[in-house]
């Protein structure tokens, strides 16, 4: 027998005689899975977005898609960046001022060398200020992770309600299969393990810029 | 080994462990209730996560076999381990088969549990802990006091004591100062690391993933940076549907710190994929039992259902006062006190379902609504029927209850039990039962008599 049918024969044994019921406090049957009611208002999912990333510590700009160059220079001036990788699937037109050096994105070892990864995202979430963003775009897993700024451009008509607009139909987004890595990144990598005291970048970024384009 | 009681004695001694949990449990508690009223269906919400946890376990084989088959068709490799030392085993022959001399860890209780760094520690392996307050503790060779802020009992200055032993004391105890510090010490080990070892939030069965849910980026970093990825997971922390996901998204970290979603929450299906960038080119799975199938069909099945968010520790007033340390095992407060006797046979465990007042409050706290006072009772229960040998006190409490089902009886002995209590000395009663209680002093008549009903005469 393999591991793994040993394994599963054990539970399918155990759970042969169900677990007696909890007399007290019975389990009360439920209809599927509740959506989650916000207490926020939506309306607007832009300035939604705006509110609950700011709450998050993130830096919010608005703009057209012509406004994305004026961004990165705001971001770089800010920052003082020397060196930046860029996804290179940005859908929008940047081009980085003389001065800073354009590391070429092809390992994490560029990102741990760069001052500041600009990315673009796939989906942003209203309700929670968060960007979605995934394996199979050219930003990878590090591009927004091993720079100690991040600058991510998002195009509104990409902004869902909640989570429930990208949990729910997750098939539906992404058809050929998920890509090995989904991640959903709200404000900037924090930690509050030294009494409770909030600190940021502890191991992401400390700073998170987000380009709101319509 | 200690006992429970010295334990507490030292935890209730120690006047800057009363300051730091109390500011802790408190700021957590009142966080938890402000994230609550950010959803209008909080209540509906812990209700449909109780029977999703319970569906989800009694279909378990089915779940875990999906998830299983899904990771498989992505070229993870899984491992069924029955315990922690065939956990062990088979992680540490996939670190040796890396060639691994350093591994970076993102924080898992499983991990813990099986005293994984131990083994790879006797390998030569150097298993560095990178979450934070993991990290801390590591160094300062201790165990986490809490299941999400693990050196919650140590202050700045603690702290900055610790860290200073690799910086070699330059480091002031500024928060921000000994974060930069880790910061730089841990991204080289990063960098250098040949495998990352992580824990698990929730497999979820339907893709076939696994998310990791973390606030500092160390389990991104784990499982991006390494050429290899291992994850653990306690067999139970599976969902069957990204729909649940959602479900428990909106929980635990409300739960756990007030917050409305962590900083980052990164699902994991496979290794890098071609057309890919980045990420591990190889991906394990360790789906761990270690005495979990044990619980499967007891009346304290429902322990299985824990999505370890902490929230019953921080309300929990035995935890309050003795800390995490108090109970003497990986697992704390009233989760701890049910889950550590029911995974570990050792006698030491089987004090622990005494730490609790059996008020309720964890089970008010708990996202996912287990009834933990029912299973602490449950457990008492069990503990009291196995007790074999000849019991005085079992056959005193025999006599009491036979005699207090008869009114006469019950009439006859109050009277009888007032009048002696005026007469017996307090220092007859046992001093451990004296320790932090007053005895009861009788007031002369009983209530019965004092209230003119039946047996006053009128």
């Amino acid at each position: 027998m393999t591991g793994r049918e040993a394994f599963l024969d054990r539970l399918r044994t155990r759970l042969a005689v169900p677990a007696p019921e909890n007399l007290p406090h019975p389990l009360v049957p439920v209809e599927g899975v509740p959506a989650v009611a916000y207490n926020l208002d939506l309306d607007d999912p832009v300035a939604a977005f705006e509110r609950a990333a700011t709450a998050a510590g993130a830096t919010v700009r608005r703009g057209g898609l012509a406004d994305a160059g004026d961004i990165v220079a705001e971001v770089l001036a800010t920052v003082g960046a020397r060196t930046a990788v860029v996804a290179g699937d940005l859908d929008v037109d940047i081009t980085l001022p003389a001065g800073v050096e354009a590391l070429p994105f092809d390992s994490p070892v560029q990102c741990e060398r760069a001052d500041l990864g600009i990315t673009g995202a796939a989906y942003g979430i209203a309700a929670t200020g968060s960007l979605v963003l995934h394996a199979g775009a050219a930003g990878g897993r590090t591009a927004s992770l091993l720079p100690p700024v991040h600058l991510a451009f998002l195009r509104t008509e990409r902004l869902l309600r909640d989570a429930g607009e990208l949990f729910r139909r997750l098939g539906e987004r992404f058809p050929g299969g998920l890509p090995s890595q989904l991640v959903l990144v709200t404000g900037p990598s924090r930690s509050a393990d030294i009494e409770l005291e909030v600190t940021v970048g502890v191991h992401g970024p400390r700073q998170l810029w987000i380009g709101v384009l319509t | 080994m200690s006992t429970l009681r010295e334990r507490a004695r030292i935890a209730v001694a120690n006047d800057e462990l009363q300051v730091a949990l109390e500011r802790a449990t408190d700021r957590f508690a009142t966080q938890k209730v402000a994230g609550a009223s950010t959803v209008a269906n909080y209540e509906e919400l812990r209700e449909a996560a109780r029977w999703v946890r319970a569906g989800v376990l009694a279909r378990l084989p089915d779940v875990l076999g999906e998830l299983a088959d899904k990771l498989e068709s992505r070229g993870v490799h899984v491992h069924w381990a029955s315990d922690g030392a065939d956990a062990n085993a088979y992680i540490l022959d996939v670190a040796q088969q890396c060639g691994a001399k350093v591994v970076v860890k993102s924080k898992s209780m499983a991990s813990e549990e099986i005293h994984l760094n131990d083994t790879l520690g006797a390998a030569g392996i150097e298993a560095v802990e990178t979450d934070l307050g993991e990290w801390i503790i590591q160094l300062a060779r201790e165990t986490p006091s809490h299941i999400i802020l693990p050196a919650i009992h140590k202050t700045r200055k603690d702290i900055a004591a610790v860290l200073n032993q690799v910086a070699g004391g330059d480091l002031s105890d500024v928060p921000a100062e000994l974060c930069a510090f880790a910061r730089q010490q841990l991204r080289a080990k990063f960098m250098q690391a040949e495998v990352g070892i992580s824990g698990v939030n929730f497999g979820v069965a339907e893709t076939g993933s696994v998310v990791i849910i973390t606030n500092e980026g160390n389990g991104r970093l784990v499982t991006s940076v390494p050429r290899t990825h291992i994850a653990v997971m306690g067999m139970e922390r599976v969902l069957q549907t990204w729909e649940q996901f959602e479900l428990m998204l909106a929980l635990l970290p409300r739960a756990a710190t007030g917050q409305q979603i962590t900083t980052y929450v990164n699902a994991l299906s496979g290794p890098r994929r071609p057309g890919e960038v980045d990420g591990p080119d190889e991906m394990h799975l360790v789906i761990l039992d270690n005495g979990r199938s044990d619980i499967l069909g007891t009346e304290f099945q429902e322990i299985l259902h824990c999505i370890r968010c902490g929230a019953c520790l921080n309300v929990c007033p035995v935890y309050r006062q003795i800390g995490g340390h108090g109970y003497g095992a990986v697992y704390s407060g009233p989760v701890g006190a049910v889950l550590t006797p029911l995974l570990s046979a050792a006698e030491e465990a089987g004090e622990l379902q005494n730490a609790s007042t059996l008020c309720g409050a964890c089970w008010q706290a708990c996202p996912v609504k287990i009834p933990l006072q029912d299973l602490l009772l449950g457990l008492r229960r069990k503990k009291a029927e196995e007790a074999t040998s000849f019991s005085g006190e079992r056959l005193a409490w025999q006599a009491w209850g036979t005699a207090w089902s008869k009114p006469g009886a019950y009439r006859a002995t109050t009277g009888v039990a007032g009048a002696a209590a005026k007469v017996v000395p307090e220092s007859w009663v046992p001093v451990r039962w004296r320790e932090g209680r007053m005895a009861p002093r009788p007031r002369g008549t009983s209530f019965r008599h004092w209230m003119g009903g039946e047996g006053s005469g009128t």
